[in-house]
């Protein structure tokens, strides 16, 4: 856009310039992305001064827009009526682990299906990713009960075994593959690379943004996950922080807003960071899937 | 078969198995999870669904087809598969009847359009229990944002907790706000791709904006319309979070989906057998869904 | 390790002491002071006869588990009396967890639990929940416990005990027990020239509404009722006594479809609907109560503290409005012990519960709470009597406490029926429909749990 823009007259170039500016035409466009972004962040700035009223302020009318004075207490007391130290520390553990199994599972099952001989190959693959049909409520039940049977609730492998088994990302990665030049996979390949070198120092530093959206994707999905660390964990010990927020507004009584808002602020903030550090990559990835078709 | 000649130490025959045997090492842990906690609690839902159990008791009690005789007769189970279907209609087309106005919005040349489309994106990522718990705080029905919102243009509250009626639209307008941004930037993917001789050809043809959005932009975005379809559809009639944390299925089961009756049933009445009913015949009306969209609608798309 | 240490040894005696005097049970007056002792750990009263060092060789686990909903926001209280048994037993840990937002959730947890073999060791177990573990057989019964760490039966208020006997054993103790009260707002009371007092019927307070209600700005109401998982089964049973049905009998037949039932619920709705005096709470009925926007309600005694404590207004306390007769049940929770625990374990749970419920601690927690203190001697103890003295409003759910009756099995023995009844009373408040065409539905689907999983269980 910007080369083209310059080989424009000039007269073109400033219609151009004044375009992408406040032409009348684009004020009503301008107005519902306003009103759209206002939508969006309206509920998140209500949590963010909820999380600083005092009780009393909360129940009163006319509502405030602004507390009267920032109760910074509202997050104390969230932090210590649960233990919130332990949920997040539980909450990052089971989403490294979770989400290192699942890159660990997605990238070697595409490498194999990808660049590995095998009969059947296209079958193996249609095994996977048909998996992404079965609802994951329907599995609940069973795997409550297999969990159960182990001993695995109340722990860390309880978490995130059952969901280690990965069919997306396995599918993402090998698109991703797929679309690796073959020239550069037959030279190493003729260099005598082994299949490990080749995975390691080739294919996965070619294919890192689609690594990285995986991962991201991954690890987004692990940290907001609720149903079912809810069914394997019933005490604070392993449980994870968006069952602990529930847990939070449990132990405050239903009327604690100020005190409930300061616990879900903490809990979306780490995730809402990594999305705006690496938004890019999420957007990507999400989008892959369908423009591939 | 040139690298096999370099290495001369290894019998040829073995070093012809080790990419097969590479293969199912890379491949068997996945596969084995995949049998073990997707496939085989498929099989194990559906023979569940032929016994009474209750979670605890060492013996489970076959009953044959009743589970099912009973959930098909009775009035609550309809009612809860309409909302079922209400609930993924409304979302579904909401989500992408907004998130298409919104691509179009963002795909012209408007100033801020990045940080316009991260923000609304960013709900996509937030968890569904925080945003359940933000929004049940916000629909409170009198000191929530909500109810300040309507006072100030002299519209009463309704009660959002308690009407039986109200308590849908706001399970469907939290699951809208969350998702909304996903099926933005779907489509916001989809029109930049779309070549724009397309529409000069269409100008020229004597198109106005209306013309060319409907025989040039439309039939364009239909990788992304099917795409979307069928993604949302399967996630809109798997919504457990907000619904869970904001309604519990109430009030009156007016927000209560097949997928929190399957959680309800199992961990609440420790129905095991109903649950898994529940859980089959989602099963099967979801597959049946997708079949048909994949069948009836792929023909349609255009994948240029 | 096998040996008892010495502080654990003291510690055990002190406590044992103070239960050992608490066991001294019916005279009431000397109680209260000595039982002070038991929050030392100082062996001062080691004397006694060391009522723990178990006659079976059993000695208590040194951590168990206690699974809490902490109702009416008592987590503070709870973590008070932990503490105080932490300083009485310094070698009995507790954890206390919080296993839900309401009874309901408990009991599934506890479930969901049993199923996993992840079970605490003392469990809040609701008047509507113990039943359904004692038909599983998952919940110990108490009473070779309670011998053994000698604690009075006699001594806790016969109804609330009894209400967690079946089969002529204990499965529980009382312990965040209520009643239903009705509280209002007495400055309300006082702008609609109502007199300083509950009404006295059903008929009085639609006349007293009214008035309330032509000066209630727009959402404001008179009156409000719970929703189902607030229990409005429970307030609603103390009413349809009051009209002269009930929902069941004793042997599990379903009445609640009777003219009587019918009329009753109808009168709830009427409430609602024809009369417009009341409202049903959107979440929480006492955040309503107090934010002035509904100005009486039916609620637990459980939140009176917390009410008292933050109402901007004076709060007045009444018993029930009565229609063709009084009627008032008595609910709330008890603790109980699993069955699948080691005997360390439930030596150590029952040590807990009966240091947790003793005249002392009861009284304390009645006070900080709401509750009914569950032991006579706390009752009539000096520390309740003066606070009852302060607070009027404390004494009503005691006084009301001996005109409480047994509640109907539909409510408290059909497992998930508490929840059956509150969604037909549901239908009636927030949908307006005819209790003629909700209480067959109600009373089928009990009808069948009795039949498939209560009769053949109990052989009635």
């Amino acid at each position: 856009m910007t080369t083209s823009e310059l080989s424009l007259p000039v007269r073109t170039r400033r219609l151009a310039a004044a375009r992408s500016l406040l032409p009348l035409r684009a004020i009503p466009a301008y107005l519902l992305l306003l009103l759209a972004v206002v939508i969006i962040v309206l509920p998140l700035t209500w949590m963010l001064t909820a999380s600083l009223k005092t009780r009393q302020e909360i129940y009163t009318l006319p509502v405030s827009w602004v507390p009267e004075t920032f109760r910074w207490q509202n997050y104390r007391q969230a932090w210590t009526a649960v233990p919130f130290e332990r949920f997040f520390i539980n909450s990052v553990v089971t989403t490294i682990a979770g989400s290192g199994l699942e890159l660990i599972n997605g990238v070697l099952t595409a490498y194999a299906l990808v660049f590995l001989p095998f009969p059947k190959k296209n079958l193996i693959f249609l095994f996977v990713i048909a998996a992404l049909m079965v609802p994951f409520q329907v599995t609940i039940i069973p795997n409550y009960v297999l969990v159960a049977d182990l001993g695995w609730v109340n722990t860390y492998q309880g978490i995130v075994i059952p969901g280690a088994a990965v069919a997306f990302g396995a599918f993402l990665m090998r698109q991703q593959f797929l679309s690796l030049p073959r020239e550069v996979i037959e030279a190493a390949r003729i260099d005598g690379a082994g299949h490990l070198r080749m995975l390691w120092s080739i294919v996965l530093p070619m294919s890192r943004p689609a690594l990285v959206t995986f991962a991201l994707i991954s690890i987004v999905a692990k940290w907001n996950d609720y149903l079912w660390p809810l069914l394997v964990t019933n005490n604070d010990q392993h449980m994870t922080l968006p069952v602990g927020l529930t847990q939070l507004q449990h132990s405050e009584g239903s009327s604690e807003w100020g005190v409930v808002m300061a616990g879900a602020v903490m809990v979306i903030t780490p995730v809402l960071a990594v999305f705006l550090w690496a938004q890019r990559h999420i957007v990507q990835g999400l989008t892959a899937g369908s423009v591939k078709g | 078969m040139a690298h096999a000649a370099t290495r001369p130490r290894a019998p040829r025959e073995i070093q012809r198995l080790i990419p097969y045997a590479l293969f199912i090492l890379f491949i068997a842990p996945n596969i084995a999870l995949l049998v073990l906690f997707t496939y085989r609690p498929l099989v194990e839902s559906v023979r569940l669904s032929f016994y009474d159990w209750d979670l605890i008791s060492p013996q489970k009690t076959w009953v044959g087809f009743e589970n099912y005789t009973d959930y098909f007769s009775d009035p609550t189970s309809r009612y809860i598969i309409r909302n079922t279907l209400v609930f993924t209609a409304a979302t579904v087309g909401a989500t992408m009847a907004i998130g298409l106005g919104l691509a179009l919005l963002l795909n012209l040349q408007l100033r801020a359009r990045n940080l316009a489309r991260t923000v609304l994106f960013a709900p996509y990522v937030l968890g569904g229990a925080a945003i359940g718990i933000i929004w049940l705080f916000i629909f409170d029905p009198r000191f929530g944002l909500v109810s300040a919102l309507l006072d100030r243009l002299g519209i009463p509250s309704p009660n959002w907790y308690n009407d039986p009626n109200w308590a849908m639209p706001m399970v469907i307008i939290v699951y809208t706000w969350k998702n909304l941004g996903y099926a933005t930037v779907i489509y916001l993917a989809g029109l930049q791709t779309i070549p724009k001789d397309l529409y000069e050809a269409a100008r020229v043809d004597g198109a106005g904006a209306w013309s060319r959005f409907w025989h040039v932009t439309l039939p364009q975005l239909s990788p992304m319309t099917f795409f979307l379809l069928v993604t949302t559809m399967l996630s809109s009639m798997q919504a457990f979070d907000i619904i869970s944390v904001m309604t519990a299925g109430g009030p009156l089961d007016a927000t209560k989906t097949m997928v929190y009756q399957v959680y309800e049933e199992a961990f609440v009445r420790f129905r095991v057998g109903d649950a898994s009913t529940v859980a089959t015949v989602l099963f099967f009306i979801l597959l049946g869904a997708t079949l048909l969209q994949v069948r009836f609608l792929e023909r349609r798309v255009n994948y240029g | 390790m096998t040996h008892l240490s010495r502080r654990q040894l003291l510690g055990m005696v002190g406590g044992a002491a103070a239960l050992g005097l608490v066991g001294c049970g019916g005279d009431d007056d000397d109680e209260t002071p000595s039982a002070a002792t038991a929050t030392q750990p100082s062996g001062s009263t080691g004397t006694a006869p060391a009522a723990t060092a178990t006659p079976r060789g059993v000695k208590p686990a040194p951590e168990i588990t206690y699974w809490s909903v902490h109702p009416a926001n008592s987590k503070a209280v709870e973590e008070e009396l932990i503490r105080r048994f932490q300083a009485a037993y310094p070698d009995i840990k507790v954890k206390l967890e919080t296993a839900g937002a309401n009874y309901a959730e408990v009991s599934q947890k506890f479930n969901a639990g049993l199923a996993a073999k992840q079970i605490p060791d003392v469990v809040m177990l609701s008047d509507v929940w113990w039943f359904k573990y004692f038909l599983a057989g998952t919940i110990e019964p108490l009473d070779a416990l309670l011998d053994e760490v000698k604690v009075d039966r006699s001594d806790y208020q016969d109804t609330l005990l009894k209400d967690y006997q079946f089969d002529g054993k204990q499965w529980g103790m009382p312990f965040a027990r209520s009643t239903p009260l009705f509280y209002y707002n007495k400055e309300k009371w006082a702008a609609a020239g109502l007199p300083d007092r509950g009404p006295k019927t059903w008929d009085e307070f639609d006349e007293w509404a009214a008035k309330l209600q032509s000066m209630a700005k727009p959402g404001e109401f008179a009156f409000t009722h719970v929703k189902g998982d607030s229990y409005i089964a429970w307030t609603f049973q103390g009413i349809i006594w009051q009209f002269g049905g009930r929902y069941s009998d004793e042997k599990f037949n379903m009445l609640m479809d009777s003219p009587e039932g019918i009329e009753a619920g109808n009168y709830i709705r009427s409430q609602v609907f024809t009369k417009k005096y009341a409202n049903v709470t959107a979440k929480d009925e006492k955040a309503d109560f107090l934010a002035g926007t509904t100005y009486s309600m039916l609620s637990s005694t459980g939140g009176l503290a917390g009410v008292l404590k933050d109402a901007k207004f004076p709060v007045g306390t009444a018993f029930y409005p009565e229609k063709k007769q009084f009627g008032c049940p008595t609910g709330g929770a008890g603790l109980c012990i699993p069955k699948a625990i080691s005997d360390e374990k439930k030596l150590a749970a029952m040590l807990f519960i009966a240091f947790i419920t003793n005249p002392e601690n009861t009284a304390y927690y009645s006070q900080n709470v709401g509750y009914m203190p569950v032991r006579k001697s706390a009752v009539n103890g000096p520390i309740m009597t003066e606070f009852f003295a302060k607070y009027p409003q404390f004494k009503t759910a005691v006084d009301q406490l001996p005109k409480t009756r047994p509640q109907d099995s539909a409510r408290v023995y059909v497992p998930g029926g508490d929840a059956i009844l509150g969604k037909g009373l549901e239908r009636m408040v927030l949908n307006n429909e005819d209790a003629k065409n909700v209480w067959p539905d109600v009373k089928k689907e009990l009808q069948k749990i009795v039949d498939t999983e209560i009769r053949p269980k109990l052989k009635i």
